[in-house]
């Protein structure tokens, strides 16, 4: 309890005029008559002793009047009355796209209505319930966890910051906001996080502090795209779009999604979406670089308007500048790495003199070199390099045996590498090849029954993957996996996209598209903790603050009957 | 003191009544003790060198040989005293008791002048020169109006002394004290025996105020007299309110038994009641005024 209120310095203060006015309402109450002859039987000389304050007449009504003030004091200065610690209150705050959902279907509802703004309201009425020596601490879980405001007794500051919050991006930073939260906390007797969420399932891992969750929200009815994806289909520009909406709405009901390349209309989709089910489609489009794409639902009404539109940029591509080292004349590799759209293949089967390019270059002139068989000249330099049965020595890499038709089948590759992805190895024999020592700090991609037959590392500043075989030495080219596997490394390779090149594929990147958890909306948590703040500390004079509000009340009508009560009976009487 | 006018229009066919005969200097139409010239017969003398002729009764000379002269009743006018008090204390009520003993004083002096009686009208107990206007017919209305309407309560002056120079002064029929006889008992019996010895079957109109009938003493209070300066406390608002209404009634009834002693009509003529329904009620019942054309009292 602090009396540093002004609303109870001011009852207080209230007090000192009232007990005046009590012990001087008798002087007030002097009157002048035509003569005191009449008035001598019931009056005495007690006047004689003229005092500046006399004793008070109406004791039982000063004291009452005073038990109202004392109440509404008290009532005001805060709910405890017992000296306790300063309190800490760390604010967790949901800010994910989810948490501007509106609490109902109006549209007109504005932003007072979203779950934000509920969970901000939810946070003031703590705040206006603190004390003003209790430290508050802010922060806000978007995409990830931030810290708005350190721990401070400016809880004004904190509502400005809470009230300036927007909606918006994913929630996945709730469960670090947390950690965040539980990272600043002093004292877990003396300090509780306050969680303002609408997903409670997400908060993740266990905390020191105490944790009160206030649920915001109600299961919201909602629409809205929650996937929008885009990859090549060939080399001449046609592009495959997956799109894909969700709908929380009890019924069944069929949504347009416009389709639009840089705000330009491409193509009109209709959904069939199921009561509260998802429905997706994959539209074959042709597509240039560099555009931004979106899908728009359009014509609905929902609960956030945010996940109504998704933007994906579609980046430009640059081609990947290819060499080619090779002792054969005639190479599957070649062939295969021709094939490429994106490859600019320069193939040198023999040792040239004007091939042999300082390792002092600034600059590379390819972005990937690939070392096949035995070739025997100069390696120029590369960001990337690719050695397919060539000496591995030569590149730092220790060859330990032969392999050997015993154990020559591969029983183990790393599947989540990029080399390998979508490289299926199963069943494929190698006819002869080399058994490879991982170098320090490298890696196995493929293993078969002798060791390693294919290592990646790092050196001299390059990436480097070393086969232990090549094409030819294995039935790999009779496989899917051989033309995955160049798609791979050209990937592999392949230098970075170009950036954004417009404002509005800027602004589109920062919405991009919401996850499914955000657009369904859905309130996960247990409801009995809202709004309900938990006393730290077991003192038995700690009462609930709407009791101290209704006594604060009870005052008020008590000192309102003591002054109107006689008004009323004088008025009767007139 | 502010007198309201309109209330003279109610006062038509009233006199100012008489428990006996009037002994006015003028001439009027109320019987008087005195014979001499007149219109009833009453009785006889013998001529006397000097008497009007035309008083010898020529057929009592013709029978008896004897010279009688006649004599009739004398009627004569009233002599009217009305007294008001203008101590300050006259000045509390609501209305004043100064306006209301003021206009009820215009209203008798109405009343008699209208029966061509002497009245005279003065003021006492003020502080202030007193004030004593004389008027023998209703032309002397607007003076005595005038007169009392330049009278303001003003502190507390010699009653006893200014009252006696007043009774002094004047042949009185009739003397009618209008005052709140809030003054010290020895000063109260002083001027009730003196208006006692002011003329036959004097009338004591006493005036007091809602404050002096009911005040509102609940809260408690200090009161303050506005002549004296004494001051009281009162406490225990309500029992004091009873304690003080049995003391007023005590002191009335003493007062009223006093001026019974001393002769004196004692009719209460409080501001609670309008001066109209004075003059056509109480006072009429007291016969203080009388119909002027015989009706019943």
């Amino acid at each position: 309890m602090s009396f540093a209120n002004p609303w109870a310095l001011l009852a207080g203060f209230a007090a000192v005029p009232v007990v005046v006015a009590y012990l001087s309402r008798r002087r007030d109450r002097r009157r002048v008559v035509s003569s005191a002859i009449l008035f001598r039987v019931i009056g005495t000389d007690e006047v004689a002793s003229r005092r500046a304050l006399s004793r008070p007449q109406h004791l039982w009504s000063l004291l009452l009047v005073m038990l109202a003030l004392i109440a509404m004091v008290v009532g005001i200065a805060g709910p405890r009355l017992g000296t306790r610690d300063t309190n800490q209150y760390i604010f967790v705050v949901d800010r994910s796209a989810s948490m501007g959902m509106l609490t109902s279907l109006r549209r007109d509802g504005g932003a007072d209505a979203t779950r934000l703004a509920q969970a901000v309201r939810e946070l003031a009425s703590m705040v206006y319930g603190m004390s003003p020596e209790d430290q508050v601490a802010l922060v806000t879980a978007g995409d990830r966890g931030e810290i708005s405001a350190g721990a401070s007794r400016n809880h004004t500051g904190i509502l400005q910051l809470a009230r300036a919050l927007r909606a918006g991006g994913g929630g996945g930073g709730l469960p670090e906001a947390l950690q965040l939260a539980d990272a600043m906390c002093r004292d877990p007797e003396q300090t509780l996080l306050v969680v303002f969420t609408d997903d409670a399932g997400a908060l993740g891992a266990e905390t020191r502090c105490p944790v009160q969750i206030v649920l915001v929200g109600a299961a919201a009815e909602n629409l809205g795209v929650t996937s929008l994806a885009y990859r090549r289909a060939d080399s001449l520009g046609l592009s495959e779009v997956y799109v894909a909406v969700n709908s929380t709405f009890p019924e069944a009901r069929t949504v347009e999604v416009v389709l639009s390349l840089d705000s330009v209309v491409l193509e009109v989709v209709s959904l069939e979406l199921p009561a509260a089910g998802s429905s997706a489609r994959l539209i074959r489009l042709p597509m240039p670089d560099g555009r931004l794409l979106s899908a728009e639902v359009a014509d609905i009404q929902d609960a956030l308007a945010q996940d109504d539109v998704a933007y994906v940029v579609i980046r430009e591509v640059p081609a990947v500048k290819v060499q080619l080292l090779t002792s054969r004349a005639d190479s599957f590799v070649a062939r295969a790495l021709s094939l490429h759209p994106r490859v600019q293949l320069t193939v040198q089967t023999e040792p040239a003199a004007g091939t042999a390019v300082s390792a002092q270059s600034e600059r590379p002139e390819f972005d990937l070199v690939i070392v096949e068989g035995d070739y025997r000249g100069e390696v120029p330099p590369a960001p990337r390099l690719l050695v397919l049965g060539a000496a591995p020595e030569r590149f730092g890499v220790t060859a330990k045996a032969a392999v050997t038709a015993v154990d020559r089948s591969i029983i183990r590759w790393d599947f989540g590498a990029t080399l390998l992805r979508f490289v299926d190895l199963s069943g494929v024999h190698l006819e002869s090849g080399r058994v490879l020592e991982v170098p320090a700090g490298g890696r196995s991609l493929i293993d078969a029954v002798a060791g390693p037959v294919a290592v990646v590392a790092h050196r001299d500043g390059r990436e480097l993957a070393v086969f232990g075989f090549t094409v030819e030495q294995s039935d790999v080219a009779l496989r899917v996996a051989f033309p995955n596997l160049i798609a791979n490394a050209i990937d592999w390779a392949a230098p970075p996209t170009s950036g954004v090149r417009t404002d509005l594929q800027q602004a589109a990147l920062k919405r991009n598209v919401l996850s499914s958890v955000e657009t369904r909306g859905a309130v996960v948590g247990i409801r009995a903790s809202s709004a309900v703040t938990t006393p730290m500390d077991d003192s038995p004079w700690s009462l609930p603050l709407p009791l101290w509000r209704l006594v604060v009340l009870a005052a008020v009508a008590l000192l309102m009957c003591e002054w109107l009560l006689p008004l009323a009976v004088r008025g009767r009487k007139l | 003191m502010r007198i309201d006018r309109s209330i003279f229009f109610a006062l038509e066919g009233l006199r100012l009544g008489l428990p006996g005969k009037a002994s006015g200097l003028r001439q009027g139409d109320r019987r008087s003790p005195y014979r001499g010239r007149g219109v009833e017969f009453a009785d006889y003398r013998p001529y006397d060198p000097g008497d009007d002729m035309r008083l010898i009764d020529w057929n009592v000379y013709g029978r008896l040989q004897t010279v009688l002269v006649r004599l009739f009743h004398e009627d004569r006018n009233l002599s009217v005293s009305i007294f008001v008090d203008s101590s300050s204390s006259m000045a509390f009520g609501l209305p004043r008791k100064i306006d209301h003993a003021g206009e009820l004083a215009a209203c008798l002096a109405l009343i008699g002048l209208r029966g061509r009686d002497t009245v005279t009208v003065a003021t006492y107990g003020g502080a202030g020169a007193p004030v004593r206007v004389v008027g023998h017919n209703a032309s002397a209305l607007a003076p005595i109006v005038h007169a009392l309407e330049s009278v303001e309560p003003c502190d507390r002056g010699d009653a006893r002394r200014q009252l006696a120079a007043h009774i002094g002064h004047t042949r009185t029929d009739r003397a009618l004290l209008l005052t709140d006889m809030l003054l010290e008992e020895r000063e109260r019996e002083d001027v009730l025996r003196m208006l006692a010895a002011a003329g036959r079957r004097p009338v004591l109109l006493h005036v007091l105020g809602v404050q002096e009938l009911t005040p509102d003493l609940r809260a408690g209070s200090r009161v303050v007299d506005a002549e004296t300066g004494e001051e009281l406390l009162i406490r225990d608002g309500r029992q004091a309110e009873a304690r003080y209404h049995d003391s007023l009634q005590q002191w009335l009834r003493q007062l009223e038994s006093r001026c019974a002693e001393l002769g004196i009509q004692y009719v209460p003529a409080f501001t609670t009641v309008s001066v109209r329904d004075l003059a056509i009620g109480t006072l009429r019942t007291g016969r203080v005024v009388q119909s002027a054309y015989g009706g019943a009292a």
